[in-house]
């Protein structure tokens, strides 16, 4: 046969595109922030990689990291935490801890190993995240002398709050984000009530969201969750467009959950494999800002969840809010959802003491730290005192974790 | 719904948005900062917007992506308990590997009528067999992948000579004119190093020769094999602009065709120490695949480059398929439709592969630019930047040159050679060969161990 001549070949462009959704015709940066709280993203404001201090520890420059303290039942004194920090320069990284009166210790064991690296606690960076849901009477007494102690001692430190909705993950996911939205919108109201600011206010909330399976559902998500915080921020009439920017965080576990996560233009990520080094060093996806914009198949999903979530909030706000419309039982929220928000809080457990301890005891200077606990638990009585600072100085003493859960009446 | 932001936000353009980055960058230069230029020639923007909008029409399948496990047959009853056991997982796709004929009862055993398709990949060509193999399976989906360019390509030489091995395939195609005898390997020039621009012509360049041989009835019978790298929306893009090119071309013959794509996980970018990092690609590489549209994915063990069969990562490596097939959400090419930015990358790809698609056929097409080596030095070319890139730190493998677990000893664990050996025997054209980017340094790190 003869060779065809394909000389004259070419392809033909469309230019008009047959679906238009209404959020597609904004940017990032700018109101509602469909696509993303920055004008750059990834590109400007790298995403942050938020782990547990023992993250492959050698392989991967700390700074670039946060580390996530939490109370964890391995950390029984200072001197665990001496180990895990050894050899990180604890003034340049950055480390977040959820606020309540459980990382009490935590946070004190952090500040007395810096303190004992010869580190000054005034160079210590971290970031608060203060939950809506553990906040019991108790745990304001802990904002207090936190804000208190922070304003003091710990000037690089910043307070977050963070709104999310612990729910089954089976719940249908507008209802997931409505739950969470709604609290974020419950406690801007009461912050507004109390004579704060809406500027200063919203611009100190981050959305914690967990990922499921659903890839592009949970990525659709991400997108509504901003459009739909940008239009209810509105009736509040902030002076600044980025306080109508809902910044996220997300928890991911394998790779196409953690993929959701940055096409929906997550800030920060909590993930403990090496799934994030390998999508940013290998698959070029962070190249381009919410690289799925246009497909219809997302813009029609983000839309519908923003839709509906709202519908929701609004069905939830005419109930008199969340609690009264999970009481009402109007709303199909799921049990376990009830029994957080009624419980809150709080189960330690009270391990006996390894061999590690033992030894601990054996060498501390036990008058001291009995002393130093004493205080503690007088301060928590009478409420004299700052409870951080003499956390501090019981870790210091060599007090223990559950010494110190025992002094604080837990 | 068309009023439920725009009385609340203004909205913004694309030259707003640049205009608002500018102004942010505060000095910076916009393009030095923002623009990410590729090997292929592609600068990727910060961002593609509405305002910018173009695509092309892509022909894609209207049935559900497969999923395949691949199988080498080392004895028939050990590939026939692999197999049932990876149709028992979900699998409904399997691929043979042989390099010589084998037993069809045994290998088939409780395979027939389970709508299964079957892929083969055989390292011989006999017709006998073929014919054989043929009538065992007439009453299933076959995809025979009898390839002889891609064989000269790989090999360097024919089966038996150029005139021979058409022969033979004609009397194939003409024997079982409903089944897939011809396949296309442009896995091969993927995992030599040619980047995805260059794969799609060539694929294109390829499949003309067939055609031009066999004439255009063949064109819905040729199957479409893709080697698949982590660039995660360059490989979506590729298969799509793939498929605008062929029926491009086919219209040249009077004809259209929804091309058949099988895919694959490169082994370019795999590596043997922290090998399982490899799950991680093959995720992401499998999951492009799908959205690209192929018609059939198939996936690797991690361990793949250095261990013998094991049940472990073969498990997982279906496990990997499976979930994709079932978990997450309904999985269509037609997510991908209207994405500004895919769009955007396929018509580039498109528009930058018909480029050399024609100046392959203005030199007197693939065939003979293989045999002058024109096709090797392209590929050799940007295998060669890569490696540089590599080399130097800017193209980055996680656990090879970067994140790199000094600790980590690997020698005990390598059951076979996982390193491409130097043949010395005489071809009649420069093979193209695969080439890992980790590869030389591995092997050094290999001998330090000792």
């Amino acid at each position: 046969m003869k060779r065809k001549d394909f000389s004259n070949l070419d392809i033909s462009v469309q230019i008009t595109k047959e679906k238009i959704v209404e959020q597609e015709n904004y940017s990032a940066g700018s109101p509602p922030f469909v696509r993303g709280i920055h004008s750059t993203m990834y590109l400007q404001k790298p995403l942050k990689h938020v782990v547990s201090p023992n993250f492959s520890t050698d392989l991967i420059n700390k700074e670039l990291l946060i580390i996530e303290l939490l109370n964890n039942q391995s950390y029984h004194s200072v001197e665990d935490f001496k180990v895990v920090f050894d050899k990180i320069p604890l003034n340049k990284i950055t480390v977040t801890i959820p606020l309540n009166i459980k990382t009490l210790p935590v946070l004190a064991f952090y500040i007395a190993t810096a303190k004992e690296k010869g580190i000054d606690q005034k160079l210590l960076s971290g970031i608060f995240k203060k939950n809506i849901l553990t906040n019991s009477l108790f745990d304001k007494i802990i904002d207090k002398d936190v804000i208190e102690y922070t304003e003091k001692h710990l000037p690089k430190f910043k307070l977050f709050t963070v709104i999310d909705c612990q729910i089954e993950t089976t719940a249908p996911i507008e209802q997931k984000l409505a739950c969470a939205l709604v609290k974020g919108l419950e406690f801007i109201k009461s912050e507004i009530f109390n004579g704060k600011n809406i500027d200063e206010v919203a611009s100190k909330i981050i959305l914690n969201w967990n990922i499921s399976n659903n890839h592009f559902n949970e990525l659709a998500t991400l997108r509504a969750a901003r459009l739909a915080w940008a239009k209810l921020l509105k009736q509040f009439n902030p002076k600044k467009q980025e306080s109508l920017a809902l910044p996220i965080h997300c928890n991911t576990t394998n790779t196409l959950p953690t993929m959701s996560a940055l096409f929906g233009g997550t800030q920060s990520l909590n993930n403990q494999e090496k799934t994030l080094l390998y999508l940013q060093e290998e698959t070029s996806v962070l190249k381009t800002i919410d690289p799925w914009a246009g497909s219809t198949f997302v813009e029609e999903q983000t839309i519908e969840i923003a839709l509906k979530t709202l519908e929701l909030i609004q069905k939830i706000e005419l109930l008199g809010g969340l609690t009264k419309a999970i009481k009402s039982g109007s709303l199909i929220i799921s049990k376990i959802l009830k029994d957080d928000y009624y419980k809150a809080t709080k189960e330690i457990d009270l391990k006996s003491s390894p061999k590690k301890v033992r030894k601990l005891k054996e060498i501390r200077n036990t008058e001291q730290a009995k002393k130093a606990l004493e205080n503690l638990s007088n301060c928590v009585k009478t409420g004299k005192g700052n409870l951080v600072e003499l956390t501090v100085i019981a870790a210091e003493k060599r007090a223990t974790l559950n010494e110190i859960y025992t002094a604080l009446q837990l | 719904m068309s009023n439920f932001i725009s009385h609340l936000f203004e909205p913004s353009s694309a030259a707003a948005w640049k205009q608002k980055i500018q102004f942010e960058l505060n000095g910076a230069d916009y393009n030095n900062t923002l623009l990410t230029k590729t090997n292929e020639g592609i600068t990727i923007k910060p961002f593609y917007h509405i305002d910018n909008f173009e695509k092309l029409r892509i022909p894609t399948p209207t049935k559900k992506f497969k999923i395949c496990n691949k199988i080498t047959i080392t004895t028939e009853a050990v590939a026939n308990s692999k197999a049932i056991n990876a149709v028992n997982l979900g699998i409904n796709s399997l691929k043979f590997v042989a390099n010589k004929p084998f037993h069809l009862n045994t290998v088939f055993n409780q395979l027939l009528h389970k709508n299964i398709e079957f892929h083969f990949e055989l390292n011989f060509l006999d017709n006998n067999f073929l014919n054989e193999l043929a009538e065992w399976l007439k009453n299933e989906l076959v995809f025979y992948n009898i390839d002889v360019i891609g064989n000269l390509a790989k090999t360097g030489n024919w089966h038996q000579s150029l005139t021979e091995d058409f022969k033979n395939v004609e009397k194939l195609i003409l024997k079982n004119n409903a089944s897939f005898i011809l396949s296309v390997n442009a896995n091969t020039y993927q995992n030599a190093g040619a980047h995805t621009i260059q794969q799609i012509a060539y694929a294109l360049a390829h499949a003309n020769e067939y055609l031009a041989y066999f004439g255009s009835d063949i064109a819905t019978r040729i199957q479409f094999n893709f080697a698949t790298g982590s660039n995660y929306f360059f490989e979506i893009s590729k298969l799509r602009a793939f498929r605008y090119l062929y029926n491009l071309i086919l219209g040249e013959y009077n004809t259209t065709a929804v091309a058949q794509i099988f895919t694959e996980p490169s082994l370019r970018n795999k590596t043997v120490y922290n090998y399982k990092v490899n799950t991680l690609r093959t995720a992401t590489e499998c999951f492009s695949s799908i959205l690209g549209g192929a018609n059939t994915v198939s996936n690797l063990p991690n361990n793949v480059l250095f261990h013998h069969s094991n049940e472990l990562s073969e498990n997982n490596a279906i496990a990997q398929l499976v979930n994709l097939k079932d978990e997450n959400g309904v999985i269509t090419t037609e997510i991908t439709d209207n994405s500004y930015y895919i769009e955007a990358i396929t018509k580039e790809m498109a528009e930058k592969a018909l480029a050399i698609f024609k100046t392959i056929e203005k030199g007197g097409g693939f065939l003979k630019q293989l045999k002058e080596g024109t096709i090797q030095r392209k590929i050799a070319e940007n295998a060669q930047k890569e490696q540089h890139q590599f080399n130097l730190g800017e193209l980055i493998i996680v656990g090879a040159n970067k994140y790199v677990n000094e600790k980590v000893k690997m020698e005990n664990e390598i059951q076979h050679h996982s390193f491409s050996e130097k043949k010395s025997r005489k071809t009649l054209i420069i093979p193209i060969t695969a080439k890992r980017l980790a590869e030389t340094l591995e092997q050094k790190r290999l001998k330090n161990e000792a």
